[in-house]
């Protein structure tokens, strides 16, 4: 697994499913930053510069139905979050957001999401 | 497991037809709908959501119409259910855990600027909670 750092001018991709994105507002909802009992705090991600295409990436993470958000690292370091580089052997893209505690911080890093492929959408959305 | 969201005559009423719906609709989510691990709903939370939703129907419906009605509403990756209403620059998101347990973010304004506020009550004082916000904010 090679090593990389995050650089302040990344840019971040984060899968999301049909119920993480609101198709009225067109945005990502702030549970798509929930893990297990609340806020995620090791929120994954992948580094755009490292990935094919969001297209790719989906494919790749079988999940070629989930949509794909942009998030700018400079957006997420401004709300006190810090971006980590975790590569994996199978995801040498693969970082991580820290510090998401709260529901607050999740609906903040919903705002600063940009929904770039929507999720094929399977079941009605209120 | 399977679970039947039951239905009462006062959901016949147009405004928790879309709330039975959609709550029905999240009863078939699969184990890690989310990729990352996710559980679906539990009985418990759909049908607290749904109770919650009653009350606040019938407590605001005469007053404020559809907006008594949840704008949106989603799953939470543990099982539980959040509930969100819109009002004049304000909105409150009500989560219903896996258990029944309750706590709220209520957001003033958008973008950078917003104001935050989230704690746990109990559903009794959610609902006022929830009650006093959209008739003073509606």
């Amino acid at each position: 697994v090679e090593a990389f750092e995050i650089l302040a001018d990344d840019e971040l991709y984060r899968r999301l499913a049909d119920q993480q994105v609101d198709p009225d507002k067109g945005k990502a909802r702030r549970n798509a930053f929930y893990r297990g009992s609340g806020p995620d705090p090791e929120i994954s991600v992948q580094v755009k510069r490292l990935v094919p295409s969001p297209r790719q990436a989906l494919i790749d993470a079988n999940r070629p139905h989930f949509g794909m958000g942009m998030l700018r690292v400079l957006d997420v370091l401004a709300l006190g979050l810090r971006v980590e580089a975790r590569p994996l052997p199978d995801d040498p893209a693969h970082a991580v957001i820290l510090g998401a505690d709260t529901r607050t911080v999740c609906d903040q890093l919903a705002e600063i999401t940009d929904v770039i492929i929507w999720p094929a959408f399977a079941s009605a959305s209120t | 497991m399977q679970v039947r969201v039951a239905r009462t005559t006062v959901d016949r009423d147009v405004l928790l037809e879309p709330v039975l719906q959609r709550l029905s609709s999240l009863e078939a989510l699969a184990e890690d709908w989310d990729s990352y691990g996710a559980l679906p709903p539990t009985s418990t939370a759909l049908e607290q959501a749904l109770g919650f939703c009653r009350r606040v129907a019938e407590l605001l419906g005469p007053a404020i119409g559809e907006r008594a009605r949840p704008a949106e509403i989603s799953p939470l990756a543990n099982g539980g259910v959040e509930l969100e209403w819109h009002g004049a620059n304000l909105l409150i998101a009500v989560e219903v855990g896996p258990e029944g347990e309750w706590s709220y973010l209520k957001k003033l304004g958008s973008g950078p600027s917003a104001r935050y506020e989230e704690e746990n009550l109990a559903e009794e004082a959610m609902l006022r909670f929830v009650q006093e916000v959209l008739l003073t904010r509606s």
